[in-house]
């Protein structure tokens, strides 16, 4: 009963020029693209540990205690070494020295002067640094001004005979439990929106990869699937024999399966193991995006394979203007082509959205949609193409 | 036309397998077969011949029901065909012109895929697959690829792929195009024991002097219709009753020359003689089917005639299938 299955698979397996398009020409696109993407992820400049000297230009003892808090803060980070200096003359001539990275005045009303060094992008980070710590600061004067003026009224309020606290005393009372309370430095925090996974871009061009890679590679396979067997004349043979026309059609349809399967488990092995791309943040959301990508490109295979049993010449002639287009307008080829009104409605698209979904945001709304819609058409497609390869003369 | 019913014993005694009557098939304007009307006996090669386009291809496409008809009744082994297709794709063996194998399967692995498809499966299809290939002279090499057999192995090996669930009727299109003397041979021989085995053969060839060999009657079709049907003589006397003898030698002066032409002319079959303008060559027209000349010799020796060279000229088929359809088979 599996014959042309079984057949197929053992053909497909030995075929150099199959083996190609299903496992080499997978894994040196992701080999090409992931070497490319590396060099993206590579930093354009590196910084290493930075000296800042600083000075308290101030006799106020609470812009001395905020500059010590923040210093503290700061040396909390390794790179970041502060040192306290009093004569700001000799500090300046050890900036010039390059001795040191950076020299930073606190002056009152909390203003920051900047004395830069020899290295920009070092410079340019300082900037960042305490740029930062200004508009922070800036928050919580404004903050800790409101808090005061609540604390005046509710002081004002009980001068005048009030008995309970009202409104304002208890604003002003949260505000500052707030401040206390709030940690600017809260890294965790930070870490969590990004899924505990530090992306890369092959992260997001395994996916497109894969997408594009069955999405041409199926709709090929399926359309040449009849052409190469015509052009052999198994198919004539394999026509001339007892076996139920429809059965032929599903055995064909199946015999899709395997190649669709190494083609995305190629990519994703890759991808994973010589570019370290990560998929889903969970086993099962793995397993669903493999699932939806098969289903997937089995849908494609199998509408091909109709395809496949009214044209008679290279598919390949019909499909090309077809498919890379789609593409194109998909934005596979470049993330610049994006035609809000088309894109988003290509499916390929439709398919990658939902593989980013899953993989990104751990969303299955999307990706269980595409699964749902892929097997229907791959059911729609198998009564279709089985009905029509039986009343279809495929051999003239 | 000739008569369906051919002359030899065979024939007279096998029963027909496939009747074809009245089969039309049209594409769109073009009437490709027209009105055909053919019997294949059981057990019988049977040549289907035709010059290219002449619907011979589309009638053995419609007999293995790749190809629907559009009028007609078709009756293999006793089965109609639009009604018991399955039964009938079952009796039949299909060995295309094209060499129609997966050249990355090896021998025995490519006729295993086609045996499958008509059920065989286990232990009876292994014993199939050697056996077919040991009947194409594969067996030494039932592991070799396909695609990397020569021109003749590949077409043993598709024959083998065409023979292996033991069909009851086999269709050979052309099955030695491109093929050495050795392996046509081979292939000839197989043919004709598969014939002994009990399968009834319809063989197309281009190849004249195979079809004239192996073939106990012959079909010539041409634009669709049946030209004529019936053994390799019935075929040849449709156009022609004679062969000629060619004789070269020094037959003497012209009273010599008269007095061997009276002779000659009192055995049974010979019908006509002539002298050529310079007198040293006979022409001795004899009937078909005279193939003792030993009298004729006999004469020549009497008469003093030192005979130089002889050479027969007799009507093949290829000659018939040209008078018979104006056009050459290639």
């Amino acid at each position: 009963m599996f014959a042309i299955f079984k057949g197929h698979q053992k053909n497909l397996l030995r075929d150099k020029g199959s083996i190609f398009f299903i496992a080499i020409f997978p894994t040196l696109l992701v080999f090409i693209l992931g070497t490319m993407l590396a060099n993206l992820d590579n930093p354009d400049a590196t910084i290493g540990s930075m000296e800042i000297a600083y000075h308290v230009d101030s006799e106020d003892p609470e812009i001395v205690a905020t500059v010590d808090a923040i210093v503290e803060e700061f040396e909390a980070i390794e790179q970041l070494n502060f040192t306290p200096v009093t004569n700001l003359d000799q500090a300046k001539e050890q900036l010039e020295r390059g001795e040191i990275t950076s020299l930073v005045v606190f002056r009152e009303p909390f203003a920051i002067d900047i004395y830069e060094g020899m290295d920009t992008t070092e410079n340019k980070a300082v900037y960042s640094i305490f740029t930062s710590v200004s508009r922070i600061h800036s928050c919580i004067s404004t903050v800790r001004t409101h808090a005061i003026v609540d604390l005046l009224a509710a002081a004002e309020a009980a001068a005048t005979g009030a008995t309970a606290p009202n409104a304002a005393a208890l604003n002003a009372a949260n505000a500052l439990a707030t401040l206390e309370s709030t940690d600017i430095y809260d890294t965790a925090r930070v870490e969590e929106k990004d899924f505990g996974i530090s992306r890369t871009m092959m992260d997001y061009y395994a996916i497109t990869m894969i997408v594009m890679m069955f999405f041409m590679g199926s709709f090929f396979s399926g359309a040449m699937s009849f052409y190469e067997a015509r052009k052999d004349g198994t198919l004539r043979r394999v026509l001339a024999s007892p076996l139920n026309r429809a059965s032929v059609f599903l055995q064909y349809m199946a015999s899709q399966l395997p190649l669709n399967l190494i083609q995305i488990l190629v990519v994703m092995f890759v991808s994973t193991t010589f570019f370290g791309a990560h998929y889903a943040a969970t086993w099962q959301l793995n397993v669903l995006l493999f699932v939806m990508l098969l289903v997937t490109g089995m849908a494609c295979s199998s509408l091909a394979l109709i395809l496949g049993i009214f044209i008679k010449i290279n598919p390949g002639i019909l499909l090309m203007p077809v498919i890379w287009p789609i593409l194109f307008l998909c934005g596979t080829f470049s993330k610049e082509i994006n035609i809000p009104s088309v894109s988003p409605f290509l499916p390929p698209s439709l398919i990658q959205q939902a593989a980013f979904d899953l993989t990104l945001f751990g969303e299955t709304t999307r990706s269980l949609w595409v699964l749902a819609v892929s097997a229907v058409l791959i059911v729609i497609a198998a009564l279709i193409g089985s009905a029509l390869f039986r009343k279809k003369e495929v051999v003239s | 036309m000739v008569s369906s019913n051919g002359s030899s014993e065979l024939q007279q005694n096998a029963a027909p397998i496939i009747t074809v009557q009245n089969l039309t098939k049209r594409f769109g304007d073009v009437i490709a077969v027209d009105n055909l009307s053919f019997e294949v006996q059981d057990g019988e090669i049977f040549g289907f011949l035709g010059p290219n386009g002449a619907g011979k291809s589309t009638t053995l496409n419609i007999i293995s029901s790749l190809l629907s008809y559009d009028k007609g009744e078709l009756t293999i082994g006793g089965y109609h065909l639009d009604k018991d297709a399955r039964r009938i794709k079952a009796l039949i063996g299909l060995v295309p012109q094209e060499i129609a194998l997966f050249s990355n399967l090896n021998a025995a692995e490519n006729v295993a895929y086609f045996a499958g498809l008509y059920g065989l499966k286990g232990a009876p299809l292994k014993a199939a697959v050697a056996e077919a290939l040991v009947f194409v002279g594969l067996a030494e090499h039932a592991k070799k690829r396909a695609g990397k057999m020569s021109g003749g192995m590949k077409r043993r090996l598709n024959i083998a792929c065409g023979i292996a669930h033991h069909p009851r009727i086999i269709i050979l299109d052309e099955p030695t195009v491109g093929v050495d003397a050795q392996s046509r041979e081979h292939i000839m021989g197989s043919i004709r024991t598969l014939r002994d085995r009990g399968a009834t053969i319809i063989y197309t060839s281009h190849y004249m002097p195979e079809v004239q060999e192996i073939c106990d009657r012959i079909a010539i079709i041409d634009h669709g219709r049946l030209v004529a049907i019936g053994t390799e003589l019935e075929l040849l006397e449709a156009v022609t009753d004679v062969k000629s003898i060619v004789i070269q030698a020094r037959f003497g002066d012209e009273a010599a020359r008269s007095t061997l032409t009276e002779k000659l002319k009192l055995l049974p079959d010979v019908r006509y003689t002539s002298f050529n303008e310079t007198g040293e060559a006979l022409r001795v027209d004899v009937a078909l089917t005279h193939e003792d000349i030993t009298p004729l010799m006999d004469i020549l020796i009497a008469q003093g005639v030192r005979v130089e060279a002889l050479n027969s000229e007799a009507p093949n088929l290829e000659t018939t299938f040209l008078a018979l359809t104006g056009r050459e088979l290639r």
